[in-house]
């Protein structure tokens, strides 16, 4: 909990110093006289500036309408890359020595807030983490989730499309973390898959390209809203559905209420699998659900 | 499925029934208090108890192979006696070298630290199914006789359980959420009144003319038992695609099943009338896919399962419909497809360097003939 305190306080601290720092940049002409000429202009945007993509290799995010790349935070982008280091092929992921050792680094990265995006994005857009990427990548991803910015939710979305457009092979594994880590950021997401569902199993950039597509229409019909607004509407709906006779609704509703009521899920969860006209395939759903609550739970209780 | 792996695959079901039967009667037959109504230490993914000591063990281990040479060389080529020195385990060791793997894979010495090299060349050893304190145990009783031991009848030694503890465990840092869930996938399945003895260790004619239950245990060595495990068949889906539906045949549990990087790959490719491949398919894969879930409050991390996108086991689920997108017109074209048993991905393979890591079996395959025009 210290560790998420100050995560959440470092971010939080960011954007002040971020929101002091531009404000001060724009000095005030004083009433009734021109303002000296040695007056700087306020400063515009400046868009990020990088190397040009050498032939053939695919930059899948478009930083052109985000901010310079913040020199701090692209600096402590490259630490993270080289501490946040685990064999993708460990059956149990990372080791908790592993996540210990990079939530250091992460916490480091966080304290940019907003500004950092750009240097996110240039460094996801090289694939210098191609070594180690799948530990690295989505912890470098999961910076992005925690930021609330319409602009970085389309710059994702742009990349996932583009990722399936040009069946860029190299980034075929970031369309999950994409998915992820938008989903954190606007607090709810399109539907997902349902485990028990039959469903014909295409290539990956058929599902990439469907992935992208939903991610677009939903942002065309949140355009404009806060995560909070979101939000408040998907627990709204979560709550309303959680106990529905539509066991799809009902598994959408728990996974929904993870993220922001994880004991209220768990609750939902368990409650659900007590019904006695559930198919096994289901039932385990519900059990696996039930396993992913606790633990989210697990945290909430310690905090 | 072709003729031969019919024949198999009607050749596992009768050993099936039999062995259905046999456990049948054994538990009819013999009480529960055969064993002293204590139970059977199975191995499994923690330290197992061995009064006796390794030393000891070890040299049972030796006695078993004296007597029953016939079992002992089948046990000897298996993946049982090898779960220690197999290579691919030994690379994937490397990586996570916890106590959780060392249980199962040299059940015989203490989990918490390396086993020695006796426990390690043991690995699943006949001790480890077959010995209980000082009691030699079997699915049936037998009265000792001149130069030959006892055998405590424990007819658990028969059934799915026997082989639950190393063949159905969850992650151990993410509770609920099986890494091998090969028991409950059988559970499910309609074999699920056969034991995996049933399939696995099927009748075999010993040199003695005497029959017994196999101990080689053969699953990836045998290939026509992994192409029995499904059927499939193509057909186009338009001009530029074809769909090929595999069902489950003879697997009686999810196929592929076992260790969480297995994978069936299907691809297919356009073929024009002198051999010239005009179109490839991105391959498909089908495996259960996992992520990572990263927990915002304290950055820990927990296993999740993406989805699942294997055969179902028989009578579980309905065929998997696969797409494969050939991205050309492909009406004046054959189209070959196939669907290959995979151990791991590519890259994964490549990583351990192991050529068996390498190794995939072709499970089917088939040719769609051109067309002028598609059926409606």
């Amino acid at each position: 909990m210290m560790r998420s305190t100050s995560v959440i306080f470092s971010v939080v601290l960011g954007g002040l110093l971020v929101a002091l720092s531009a404000a001060a940049d724009v000095k005030a002409p004083i009433a009734g006289k021109a303002p000296p000429a040695e007056v700087e202009k306020p400063k515009q945007k400046q868009a990020a500036k990088t190397e040009p993509a050498p032939e053939g290799e695919i930059r899948p995010f478009d930083i052109s309408g985000l901010g310079p790349i913040d020199p701090a935070t692209d600096k402590a982008i490259g630490a993270l890359d080289t501490t946040c280091r685990s064999s993708e092929f460990r059956r149990e992921g990372p080791s908790q020595a592993e996540v210990a050792k990079c939530n250091v680094a992460i916490a480091k990265v966080a304290t940019s807030g907003k500004k950092g995006a750009s240097a996110i994005f240039a460094s996801l857009n090289t694939l210098r983490h191609q070594k180690m990427r799948s530990f690295s990548r989505s912890r470098t991803f999961s910076l992005l989730g925690k930021l609330e910015d319409e602009t970085v939710r389309d710059v994702l979305v742009t990349g996932l499309a583009k990722i399936a457009s040009e069946k860029a092979s190299a980034y075929v594994g970031d369309a999950r973390l994409i998915d992820q880590t938008l989903r954190e950021m606007a607090g709810s997401g399109p539907l997902t898959a349902i485990p028990w569902e039959e469903k014909t199993v295409r290539d990956s950039w058929q599902s990439v390209a469907a992935s992208a597509e939903a991610w677009r229409a939903f942002q065309k019909a949140n355009a404009g809203k806060k995560r909070a607004e979101i939000v408040k509407e998907a627990l709204a709906l979560a709550r309303a559905d959680r106990k529905s006779d539509d066991a799809k609704k009902a598994y959408r509703a728990v996974e929904v209420l993870i993220q922001r009521a994880p004991k209220e899920a768990l609750a939902a969860a368990r409650q659900y699998q007590k019904r006695s006209d559930l198919p096994d395939a289901v039932r385990g759903a519900f059990a696996s659900l039930e396993s992913r609550c606790e633990w989210a739970a697990e945290a909430k209780s310690k905090a | 499925m072709s003729s031969e792996s019919l024949l198999r695959f009607a050749k596992m079901a009768r050993f099936a029934l039999i062995g259905a039967l046999l456990s049948a009667a054994a538990c009819a037959g013999i009480s529960a208090t055969a064993f002293g109504g204590a139970q059977l230490a199975l191995p499994g993914p923690a330290p197992r108890p061995r009064p006796s000591g390794l030393a000891a063990a070890v040299t049972e281990n030796a006695k078993c192979e004296g007597c029953h040479q016939d079992i002992a060389k089948e046990w000897r080529g298996s993946l049982h006696q090898q779960a220690w020195h197999d290579p691919v385990f030994q690379k994937a060791l490397a990586i996570e070298p916890e106590a959780f793997c060392r249980g199962c894979h040299a059940p015989e010495a203490d989990a918490s630290g390396e086993p020695p090299k006796a426990a390690q060349d043991v690995g699943v050893g006949c001790v480890t199914c077959h010995l209980q304190g000082s009691d030699v145990v079997g699915t049936r009783a037998v009265a000792a006789k001149a130069g030959a031991h006892a055998v405590v009848a424990d007819p658990r030694l028969g059934t799915t359980d026997a082989c639950a503890s190393c063949h159905q465990f969850e992650f151990p840092r993410a509770k609920g959420l099986p890494m091998q869930n090969t028991v409950r996938e059988h559970a499910s399945s309609s074999f699920s009144a056969v034991a995996c003895q049933g399939c696995h260790m099927p009748a075999v004619d010993g040199p003695s003319g005497r029959k017994h239950r196999s101990h080689d245990f053969s699953v990836m060595s045998d290939k026509d038992m992994i192409r029995s495990a499904a059927t499939a068949r193509a057909l186009r889906s338009g001009s530029r695609a074809i769909t090929v539906s595999i069902s489950a045949a003879g697997a009686g549990h999810s196929f592929p099943t076992g260790d969480m990087f297995r994978r069936l790959e299907v691809r297919a490719e356009a073929v024009d009338a002198d051999g010239l491949v005009i179109a490839r398919a991105a391959p498909v894969h089908l495996a259960r896919v996992f992520g990572d879930h990263t927990r915002p409050e304290d950055g820990a991390v927990r296993r999740v399962e993406l989805a699942d996108t294997r055969i179902p086991p028989p009578g579980a689920g309905p065929a998997r419909e696969v797409e494969l997108e050939l991205g050309v017109d492909t009406r004046g074209l054959s189209v070959r497809w196939t669907l290959a048993y995979q151990r791991m991905d590519h890259a994964m393979a490549a990583s351990f360097g192991v050529e068996q890591a390498r190794d995939e079996i072709e499970v089917v395959s088939g040719v769609i003939e051109p067309v002028e025009e598609l059926k409606k």
